[in-house]
């Protein structure tokens, strides 16, 4: 496909997201803020050729840990910043209880991430640049993602969802801190040193 | 000094590193080996991979979302 071809659909897509955005904004600026910061994540994302897939594969398959590293700074910056929301607005915390499933859940998700080439962010990241080889696997996500939400009630009754941990609930807010900054740094270290061998 | 071609297009990661390293092998020393991939992803492991083992590559985008990596066995 030449370029000029190219210039034409990305002006086409411009104009429908603005057209999104200004939908949006008539639906609150809050929304509005949200479709700004989706839009920067997702640049990020495509420029920086940010893959969660590849970190595991790197890691396990080429003994590569760069990106692996990177998605703990990721986890780490992350949960930084959620902390200090709640510290701030006095929330309970949004903690979602796990139980039995989540292991063979996570087993689920990382084969077929590993399977379809990406997980659900980078999927549609690549969907966004025009890989359409990932079309079948966005039409995946939303059958299971459906499937899921179907059977929600089932996954979070108390018998299959038992544990809730809220960190700063058990340790206090300062030693949660610590105590989420110590192990992401211990993994860091970790990896770094395994990555040597 | 041999130039051996790998058309790697439409291959997912970690496809495309594995197909790399099993031709690399097969080089002799100063061989060229061209690789044609549509896959961003693949095109960053495979440069790195190259860094990492010390090896010359260049990398060329020949069309809108697909690259030419070419390496040379040093």
């Amino acid at each position: 496909m030449d370029k000029s071809g190219g210039v034409l659909i990305s002006i086409i897509i411009v104009m429908i997201s603005l057209a999104a955005a200004a939908v949006f904004v008539g639906r609150g600026a809050a929304l509005a803020g949200v479709l700004c910061v989706a839009l920067g994540l997702g640049y990020i994302l495509q420029r920086s050729r940010f893959c969660i897939a590849s970190a595991y594969t790197d890691l396990l398959v080429f003994k590569d840990g760069a990106l692996f590293r990177a998605v703990l700074v990721f986890i780490l910056v992350s949960s930084m910043g959620f902390f200090f929301v709640e510290l701030i607005s006095h929330r309970e915390g949004y903690v979602v209880p796990f139980g039995w499933p989540t292991v063979p859940g996570a087993l689920l998700f990382g084969a077929g991430m590993v399977l379809a080439g990406g997980c659900a962010a980078g999927t549609i990241m690549r969907l966004g640049e025009g890989y359409i080889l990932f079309i079948p696997v966005l039409v995946g996500l939303i059958i299971g993602s459906t499937l899921g939400a179907c059977h929600y009630p089932f996954w979070s009754s108390d018998r299959v969802s038992r544990y809730t941990v809220f960190l700063p609930d058990l340790v206090g807010w300062a030693e949660a801190l610590f105590l989420q900054v110590l192990i992401i740094a211990a993994l860091w270290l970790i990896i770094k040193k395994w990555e040597k061998q | 000094m041999a130039e051996i071609y790998l058309d790697l297009v439409g291959l997912i990661c970690p496809v495309p590193l594995l197909e790399t390293k099993k031709k690399f092998n097969e080089l002799a020393l100063g061989d060229v080996l061209v690789i044609e991939t549509e896959h961003p992803r693949a095109v960053r492991n495979i440069m790195d991979w190259a860094w990492r083992e010390g090896n010359a590559v260049d990398v060329d985008e020949t069309n809108n979302g697909q690259w030419r990596v070419v390496l040379k066995k040093v």
